[in-house]
C-alpha cells in the first residue's frame, strides 16, 4: 500500500469520522463525494488549496492506478483508506489552511485595467455586463458555460471575493448571495459547493492570493499569472470577477471593447 | 489417566474461538479434561488450578498452550491433531494460488484491509484488552471488549478518552450487541425495526430483542455498555453515549434501557439523558423503585418481558397496557398435578442459570413471592450459599458466573458443568423444581437444549430412584432464526416432559406458584 502525507487541508474538511466516494479523477486531484454531499477534493503539491481541498506532499501522478470512480474512501483519525487498499494518506500532521485576509493597501484603477487587459482577449461573451452592474446578470450567470465550475459561476465566485471586503450586511453582498441560492439549482454540484464558500467568504488559494496582492503587499503579477493557470477557463474568470469587483468596491468604471470578446 | 501439554508458538485465536475448540474436545471419547488457550499467567493458574498442567511453565502469552487430560495416549493424540485442525479452520491465512495473504496482524492492518470499518472488536486476554481498546479509539473506531478482567481504572479511562473524542466504547465484558442490525458475540438473529437498546446486560439485551422478534417487532442497535458501567466510578459514560447515538438514530423511534439498578447518582444522570433524548424510553433497572422513575417519556417496567411488550407497543405507535402481563401459560390443573408428584420432603426450588441477568432476575422474582434466595452471588450476602458447588433451600445460581467459569468455557458453550449440576440436584430429595435458562444464538452452543435433555432424563431417573419426580421449567432465549433454531430447541426440551415456557419471568412465576402450591398442601 502506498502512504502520503497531506501538507495541508481546508477549514472545511471535516475532523471527525467520514466516508465517501470517488466521483471524478483528474490528473492531479480526484473528488470525492461524502454523505452530506459536500465534495473534498485531494490535490497534489503542485495544486493549490482550496477550503473543501487536501493538498498532498507529492505529485501525484496516475491516480487511476491507485482507484476508480466508485471507489469508496473512509476517514478514522486523521487518515484516509480507500475500498481500493492501494493508497492511503495521512492527514495527521497536515496544517490548516485558513488565509487571513488584511486589508492594507486600495489598488489603483491603472492596476485593474492591466489585469484586465491581460485576459480580455478570453473573455467570455456577454460578460461586460458584470462591469455594468452584477445584480442584473448573477441569475443569468450561474450555471452559464461548460465544466466542473461553468465560467459564469467562476465569475461571481471571483465577483464575491473583491465583494466579500465591504461589510457582511452590505445591501449588495446581500442581494448577490439571495440570488445565488435562489438560482443554484441551475448550476452543478462542484460549483454549487464553491458558490455557497464564496457566500461565506471562502475562496481556492490563487483567487485568495491576488484579492491580498491587490488589497496589500503581495506580488500583483506573480499572484495573476497563478490564478490564470487554474482549470482551462476558471481561473480567467474568476480573476475577471475579482477585478469586476474591486472596481465596484472602489468605484472605477472599466471598460471591455467588445472586439476583443470571444464567443462563449 | 494421562497427561499432554504442549505450546504452539506464535499462534492466537480469541477467546470464544478456544472455547469452542475446547468444548469440542471434551466430547471426545477418552478425554476427561481438555483446553486450548493463551498461554499468559491468568490461565495458566486457571489450568493449575483445574489440575490439567503436569509440568510448571512460565507465561508466554503470544503462544496457545494445549493442555489434555485423556485416558491413553491414542486418545490424546487423536485429541491433539482435532486441536491442530481446529486451529487451522479459525482464522488461518488466505491462500489464493501460490500468493499466501496474511491475516492482518494488528487493528491498523485489519483497518488498512477493511477501511469502511467503524468498529474494533476487542476480544484477547483481559491484560491486553485495555491496551489494543485504546489502539482502536486512538484508530478512530468505536470499540466493543469482549474480554473481561480489563481494571475498572483501566475501563474509566477507555470510556472518558471515547466520551471525548466522540466514540463509543461498548465493555468491557459486553457479551453481545447488535449493530446497524448485525449480531456480534453472543447475540440473536432478531428482525431488523425500530427499537433500539442500551444494556447493561448481555442476557438482558438478549431476552428483550428475542421477545421483540417474537411479538413481530424489531431490534436494529443493541448496545452493551458492559456490566459495571452505572457503577459510581464508571458513571454510565457508555450508556449516556449509547442514549445519545440512538436519539440521533432516524431509524430508531423507541430506546429501551436495561441494568440492574445503577448507584443513585448514576441513575438521575442517565434518566435526566432519557428524558432529554425526544424518544420513548422503556427502563428495565431490574430490582429498582418504579415509582422512582418519572418522566412523561419514560416507562419504567419491572421484568424483562415487560420491557420488550412495552418497547413493542410503543414501536406500533401504541401505549404499553396498565394491565399486568399473564403470570405464564400453565394451568392450575397442570399445576396440581405437579405438586402431587412430589415427594413430602421436595420443597425447593433449584435455578441452574447460564444467563447472569436471567438469574438476578429470579432472584428478584422468587425473593418476592416465596423469600430470599440463596445464591453463591445472592441479592444480600446473609443469602450466600457457604459452599457454591451445593445448593441449600431455595437456590439460585449463575453458572456463568467467573466463580464457576474458572479455567472453563461458559456454560452457554459447554453445557457439561450445568450437565453435573443437574444430576447432582436430583439426588437431592429436597429438591422439586429445576429451573433452567437455554440461551441459543451466534456464539452459543450449537445444540444446548439436545446437550441438556440427557442430563433430564438422567437426572429424572436419579430421582425416581429415590422415589422422587422432578419437575423441570424452562425456557429457551432465542429466535426462529437463530442457527440452533428456538422451536426446534423447545421442542427437544419439551420432548423429555420439560415445562417451556416463554420467557424467565413466565419461568420464574411458575416455579413460584408450584413451590407456594407445596407449602398450601
Amino acid at each position: 500500500m502506498y502512504s502520503l502525507v497531506a501538507i495541508s487541508v481546508g477549514t472545511k474538511i471535516p475532523s471527525s469520522n467520514f466516508d465517501g466516494k470517488i466521483i471524478g479523477i483528474y490528473d492531479h486531484t480526484f473528488n470525492v463525494e461524502l454523505a452530506d454531499l459536500s465534495i473534498l477534493t485531494c490535490a497534489s503539491s503542485n495544486y493549490f488549496n482550496m477550503p473543501h481541498g487536501i493538498l498532498v506532499n507529492s505529485q501525484i501522478r496516475d491516480l487511476k492506478a491507485y482507484f476508480k470512480t466508485g471507489t469508496t474512501v473512509h476517514h478514522r483519525n486523521g487518515i484516509l483508506r480507500f475500498s481500493s487498499k492501494k493508497l492511503k494518506i495521512d492527514l495527521r500532521s497536515a496544517s490548516m489552511w485558513a488565509p487571513k485576509f488584511k486589508l492594507e493597501s486600495r489598488p489603483q484603477k491603472t492596476q485593474l485595467n492591466i489585469l484586465l487587459s491581460e485576459i480580455k482577449n478570453d473573455l467570455p461573451l456577454g460578460c461586460e455586463k458584470l462591469l455594468a452592474g452584477p445584480l442584473s446578470v448573477v441569475s443569468q450567470m450561474i450555471g452559464w458555460g461548460r465544466g466542473l465550475t461553468p465560467e459564469g459561476d467562476d465569475i461571481i465566485a471571483g465577483y464575491l471575493s473583491a465583494i466579500s471586503l465591504t461589510a457582511p450586511d452590505d445591501p449588495l453582498r446581500q442581494q448577490i448571495a439571495s440570488e445565488i441560492r435562489r438560482n443554484i439549482y441551475k448550476t452543478t454540484t462542484v460549483s454549487n459547493q464553491m458558490l455557497n464558500d464564496a457566500i461565506e467568504g471562502l475562496f481556492i488559494e490563487p483567487v485568495e492570493d491576488l484579492r491580498s496582492a491587490l488589497y496589500g503587499n503581495g506580488d500583483i503579477g506573480y499572484a495573476s499569472r497563478k490564478l490564470k493557470l487554474v482549470g482551462s477557463s476558471s481561473g480567467i474568470a474568476m480573476m475577471f470577477g475579482l477585478i469586476a469587483g474591486a472596481a465596484y468596491i472602489e468605484n472605477y468604471t472599466l471598460k471591455l471593447n467588445s472586439n476583443f470578446i470571444k464567443a462563449a | 489417566m494421562k497427561f499432554f501439554q504442549k505450546i504452539l508458538p506464535n499462534i492466537y485465536r480469541d477467546s470464544v474461538a478456544l472455547m469452542q475448540i475446547s468444548c469440542k474436545l471434551c466430547d471426545l471419547p477418552g478425554i476427561s479434561q481438555a483446553s486450548a488457550i493463551m498461554a499468559t499467567e491468568a490461565n495458566i493458574e486457571l489450568l493449575n488450578e483445574a489440575g490439567l498442567l503436569v509440568e510448571k511453565m512460565s507465561p508466554q502469552p503470544n503462544n496457545l498452550l494445549v493442555a489434555i487430560q485423556g485416558d491413553d495416549e491414542a486418545i490424546i493424540d487423536v485429541a491433539f491433531k482435532q486441536v491442530e485442525k481446529s486451529i487451522n479452520e479459525v482464522g488461518t491465512p488466505t491462500l489464493s494460488g501460490e500468493e499466501q495473504i496474511l491475516a492482518p496482524q494488528s487493528i491498523e492492518m485489519a483497518l488498512d484491509e477493511f477501511p469502511e470499518a467503524q468498529l474494533a472488536l476487542i476480544s484477547c486476554p483481559g491484560e491486553y484488552a485495555e491496551a489494543e481498546a485504546q489502539k482502536a479509539l486512538n484508530l478512530g473506531l468505536d470499540v466493543m471488549i469482549f474480554s473481561d478482567n480489563v481494571s475498572i481504572e483501566g475501563e474509566l479511562a477507555l470510556k472518558k478518552y471515547a466520551a471525548n473524542s466522540g466514540h463509543l466504547v461498548m465493555g468491557p465484558d459486553c457479551g453481545t450487541a447488535i449493530l446497524n442490525g448485525v449480531p456480534l458475540g453472543f447475540s440473536n438473529v432478531v428482525r431488523s425495526g425500530n427499537i433500539g437498546i442500551v444494556a447493561a446486560s448481555g442476557t438482558g439485551l438478549q431476552q428483550i430483542s428475542c421477545l421483540v422478534d417474537q411479538l413481530g417487532g424489531g431490534v436494529s442497535q443493541a448496545i452493551g455498555t458492559g456490566g459495571r458501567d452505572l457503577h459510581a466510578k464508571i458513571g454510565g459514560l457508555s450508556m449516556l453515549k449509547g442514549i445519545q447515538v440512538l436519539a440521533k438514530n432516524d431509524e430508531i423511534k423507541i430506546i429501551t434501557l436495561v441494568s440492574k439498578p445503577p448507584s443513585p447518582a448514576v441513575a438521575d444522570k442517565v434518566l435526566n439523558e432519557a428524558r432529554k433524548c425526544g424518544k420513548p424510553v422503556v427502563v428495565s433497572f431490574l430490582g429498582a423503585d418504579l415509582a422512582a422513575i418519572k418522566g412523561d417519556n419514560l416507562f419504567p417496567v419491572e421484568t424483562l418481558e415487560q420491557a420488550a411488550h412495552a418497547a413493542f407497543l410503543l414501536s406500533q405507535g401504541k401505549k404499553p397496557s396498565d394491565d399486568p402481563l399473564p403470570r405464564h401459560t400453565i394451568e392450575t390443573s397442570i399445576i396440581e398435578e405437579i405438586t402431587s408428584s412430589f415427594s413430602d420432603k421436595q420443597r425447593y426450588v433449584r435455578g441452574l442459570y447460564s444467563g447472569g441477568t436471567f438469574s438476578y432476575e429470579a432472584m428478584l422474582l422468587l425473593g418476592a413471592e416465596i423469600g430470599p434466595m440463596n445464591s453463591a452471588s445472592p441479592l444480600s450476602t446473609k443469602h450466600k450459599l457457604n459452599d457454591i458447588w451445593s445448593s441449600t433451600g431455595n437456590t439460585i445460581i449463575d453458572l456463568g458466573d467467573d466463580l464457576f467459569t474458572r479455567g472453563r468455557p461458559h456454560p452457554m458453550i459447554d453445557c457439561r458443568l450445568r450437565n453435573d449440576r443437574i444430576l447432582q440436584e436430583a439426588k437431592d430429595p429436597e429438591t422439586a423444581i429445576i429451573l433452567l435458562d437455554v440461551v441459543i444464538g451466534h456464539g452459543s452452543h450449537h445444540d444446548p437444549a439436545g446437550e441438556i435433555v440427557a442430563s433430564i432424563q438422567a437426572a429424572r431417573a436419579s430421582a425416581q430412584k429415590l422415589g422422587n419426580s422432578l419437575a423441570f421449567v424452562t425456557f429457551v432465549c432465542g429466535t426462529i432464526n437463530d442457527p440452533q433454531n428456538l422451536v426446534a430447541q423447545e421442542n427437544k426440551l419439551r420432548d423429555v416432559g420439560a415445562i417451556v415456557l416463554g420467557s424467565n419471568a413466565q419461568a420464574v412465576h411458575l416455579a413460584s406458584d408450584v413451590i407456594k402450591a407445596i407449602g398450601d398442601s
